[in-house]
C-alpha cells in the first residue's frame, strides 16, 4: 500500500513517531523510541515523498536505527553536545503541538477590525415607474447635452486594403523578391502590414515561394 | 483634546494598522507612554465592545473577541482557518520570536518553507533582519487571529 501524503496536512517524521507511540501508549523515551523503530523504517518504506521531505524521515531514521543498535549492544553512545536527541526533540514537538492546539482554539475568537473588510449586506433598492421614469428623463437630457462627438479618420494602412492594391500591382509581373517590396515600406508599421501580406497571399496559393528563400530574404 | 480621544480617533478612522513610530511622532510621546495610553484607552473602551492591539510596530482598534460570534453571524462569515502545519510554525513563532527557519524546521522535523510561505502570505508573520540573519515574528494580523491584545498575553496564559 502506497501513502500519498497531502502537502497542507503532511505530517513530518516526529508526527509519525508521536503517532507510533501513541498507538502503544508508550512514553517518549530512548527504549520506547527503541520499540516502534521498526514500525518507523517500515512506514517509511512505503510512503511516496519528496526529496527534500525524504531526507528528513531518512534522517530521523538513520538516527532512530543507530540509538537502537546502541540500546542492543548496551554500547554507551559518545557524548556530543551537537548531536541531536530524539527522545528531546520529540518532547519539545510534542509541546509545539500543544501550543498549536491552544492556537487553534483561540483562533475560533478572532479580533475583527477594519470596516472596509467586512463584507456588505446586499440591499434592495426598490423604486416606483415614477421615479424610474423621472431618473430616465434626466440622464436623456443630461446625454443630449454634452459636446457632440467627432470622429477621427484613422490613415494607418490595412492588410485587407494593402493586399488588394498589391495583388493589383504584383499581377503583371513574373518574379518578384520579397526584398524589394519590404523596400517600399517607410514606417514600422507599413513593413508590417507589408510582410503579413506577404505571408497571406502565400497561405492562399496567389503567389508561390520559388527559391525557398523568398521569405528568408526578409529577415 | 487628551491623547487617549486623539488616539482611538485616528485609529477609528484607519481602516489599516498604524506604524507605531507615526503614532509616536504625531504625539511627541516615549514607546513607555504609548503603552500606558494604549492600557487607559482599552480599559475605556472595553464598556463599548473595543480595544487596541499592537505589536513591535503597529496598532490597531479591533472588536472584542467576546463579540467575534455576533460578526460572523451578522455578516455570514467565518473565521479564518489554519492547517495543523502552519499552526505549528505559528506556534513557534509566537514563542520563540525572533526565530529563523533552520531553527523552526529543527523543531519540527521537517521542512516549513511551505507553511512559511501561506503564513507570510496571510500576513501572519514578517521577516526581520537580525544580525544580518533573516528571522520570523508574529504580526498585529496574528492578534487579531487569535484574539490576543498583545503577545505578552499569550505567554501568560502559557504559563
Amino acid at each position: 500500500m502506497v501513502f500519498v501524503l497531502e502537502l497542507e496536512n503532511f505530517q513530518g517524521p516526529f508526527d509519525v513517531l508521536l503517532e507510533l507511540l501513541g498507538k502503544r501508549q508508550l512514553d517518549i523515551t530512548d527504549v520506547s523510541l527503541g520499540e516502534v523503530t521498526a514500525e518507523f523504517l517500515d512506514y517509511i518504506s512505503q510512503i511516496e515523498l519528496s526529496v527534500d521531505d525524504m531526507h528528513s524521515f531518512l534522517f530521523v531514521a538513520a538516527k532512530l536505527a543507530l540509538d537502537k543498535s546502541q540500546l542492543v549492544l548496551r554500547i554507551t553512545p559518545e557524548q556530543d553536545e551537537a548531536e541531536i536527541n530524539i527522545a528531546e526533540s520529540l518532547r519539545g514537538y510534542q509541546q509545539i503541538k500543544s501550543l498549536a492546539l491552544g492556537l487553534a482554539t483561540r483562533s475560533k475568537r478572532p479580533l475583527y477590525s477594519n470596516v472596509s473588510r467586512a463584507p456588505k449586506r446586499s440591499r434592495t433598492l426598490i423604486v416606483s415607474r415614477t421615479e424610474l421614469d423621472i431618473v430616465f428623463k434626466g440622464l436623456m437630457n443630461y446625454y443630449q447635452k454634452l459636446p457632440k462627438t467627432k470622429n477621427i479618420k484613422s490613415d494607418k494602412l490595412s492588410v485587407e486594403s494593402f493586399k488588394r492594391q498589391f495583388y493589383d500591382h504584383i499581377s503583371n509581373m513574373q518574379e518578384f523578391s520579397a526584398q524589394s517590396v519590404m523596400a517600399k515600406s517607410s514606417t514600422r508599421h507599413e513593413a508590417i502590414v507589408y510582410f503579413l501580406t506577404l505571408l497571406e497571399l502565400l497561405k492562399q496559393g496567389r503567389i508561390s515561394n520559388s527559391n525557398q528563400k523568398f521569405l528568408l530574404e526578409v529577415v | 483634546m487628551d491623547h487617549q480621544a486623539k488616539l482611538v480617533s485616528l485609529l477609528f478612522y484607519s481602516a489599516e494598522p498604524i506604524g507605531i513610530g507615526q503614532i509616536l511622532k504625531t504625539f511627541g510621546i516615549s514607546k513607555n507612554e504609548l503603552e500606558k495610553l494604549k492600557d487607559s484607552a482599552n480599559k475605556s473602551l472595553e464598556a463599548v465592545g473595543l480595544m487596541l492591539i499592537s505589536d513591535s510596530d503597529t496598532m490597531q482598534l479591533t472588536v472584542q473577541s467576546g463579540y467575534s460570534a455576533l460578526i460572523e453571524e451578522f455578516y455570514k462569515t467565518t473565521p479564518q482557518e489554519l492547517s495543523q502545519p502552519a499552526l505549528e510554525v505559528l506556534s513557534i513563532i509566537a514563542y520563540k520570536q525572533p526565530i529563523g527557519k533552520s531553527d523552526i524546521d529543527e523543531i519540527r522535523g521537517v521542512s516549513s518553507e511551505q507553511s512559511l510561505r501561506n503564513l507570510l502570505n496571510k500576513s501572519l508573520i514578517k521577516k526581520v533582519t537580525k544580525a544580518t540573519q533573516i528571522k520570523f515574528v508574529t504580526t498585529a494580523e496574528f492578534m487579531k487571529v487569535v484574539g490576543i491584545s498583545s503577545i505578552n498575553q499569550l505567554e501568560d496564559n502559557n504559563e
